[in-house]
């Protein structure tokens, strides 16, 4: 299966679900900063990347985990690749689509707003860290119930 | 292989461009352009089948709002992502569409305005055709 992992830029709030997803943030304790700003993609992708998929790694079912940037069209994206990918006859079990936007809150995207759209990558990158951290307990929460689901589907 | 016809809402110039696809046709009557498939049918995100054309292309509409460019940039990457093995085209065919199109779509709802709106849809469409034809023809030949 796949799981694909959708935020506004695949820069913050996607790149780390997936992390815990595919066991590179724990899930029993809060991570320190320096583990979330070395995480791949992480406060990286430019506005042009938006849209591209980009592969974090294997969780331990054997899931193939992307991330994926989509602004604020989630739920326009989310339909078209499951329309897309039922065209070639592949279904919804085969693929994934989750939201991990409402697991952060103001701070990250203050902070995503002025390290990617800004520029200002020495202010906004430490804001959208401690934002993270501030929430950490929404990621794991989140990449949890995908897996319980994950689990009763297979 | 597969072409796609996008626009902002998706039901109106798409459907349109890949009904004259499908048709050989230069003209639409005013009867047969109001049964044209998924016209006025807003609809984001999915990607509807219209028909095959004479080269046995299937041929598709979907309204993308202004995510066009992620939604392409992403389905393009599921298809490697899948090993999918076909050709698509994305066929962007926002020029035809036109402003205040939400408002009149909403205007068309109301009784009252519901003729005259679509006179002016087709009004505009006639205006319009000529181009229309000449776009999808040179797409065709891309196919």
């Amino acid at each position: 299966m796949v799981i694909i992992y959708m935020c506004y830029g695949s820069a913050h709030s996607s790149v780390v679900a997936a992390s815990i997803h595919i066991g590179l943030l724990p899930t029993d304790r809060v991570p320190s900063f320096r583990e979330i700003i070395s995480l791949p993609y992480y406060d990286k992708t430019s506005n042009e990347e938006i849209g591209t998929l980009f592969y974090m790694g294997k969780d331990e079912f054997g899931n193939e985990v992307y991330i994926v940037g989509a602004r604020n069209g989630r739920d326009i994206v989310t339909k078209a690749i499951y329309s897309f990918l039922n065209l070639y006859g592949i279904s919804e079990k085969e693929v994934l689509v989750v939201d991990a936007l409402p697991a952060i809150g103001i701070t990250t995207k203050i902070g995503g707003i002025a390290s990617r759209r800004l520029g200002i990558i020495s202010l906004g990158r430490p804001i959208t860290v401690y934002g993270i951290l501030k929430r950490y307990k929404n990621f794991v929460e989140l990449v949890t119930a995908i897996k319980t689901k994950l689990q009763k589907i297979s | 292989m597969k072409a796609i016809y996008y626009s902002f809402y998706g039901c109106y110039s798409s459907p349109i461009c890949a009904y004259l696809h499908l048709n050989e046709k230069f003209d639409i009557g005013e009867e047969e352009f109001f049964k044209i498939p998924f016209l006025f049918q807003v609809d984001y995100g999915n990607i509807k089948y219209m028909g095959k054309d004479g080269c046995g292309n299937e041929i598709f509409v979907m309204g993308v709002k202004n995510f066009g460019e992620n939604i392409k940039r992403t389905l393009k990457d599921l298809m490697k992502v899948f090993d999918i093995d076909d050709d698509v085209i994305f066929i962007d065919t926002s020029q035809y569409d036109f402003k205040f199109f939400g408002f009149l779509l909403g205007l068309r709802e109301n009784k009252i305005f519901r003729n005259a709106v679509e006179k002016f849809f087709y009004g505009y469409y006639l205006q319009k055709r000529k181009h229309m034809k000449k776009f999808v023809e040179k797409y065709k030949r891309i196919l």
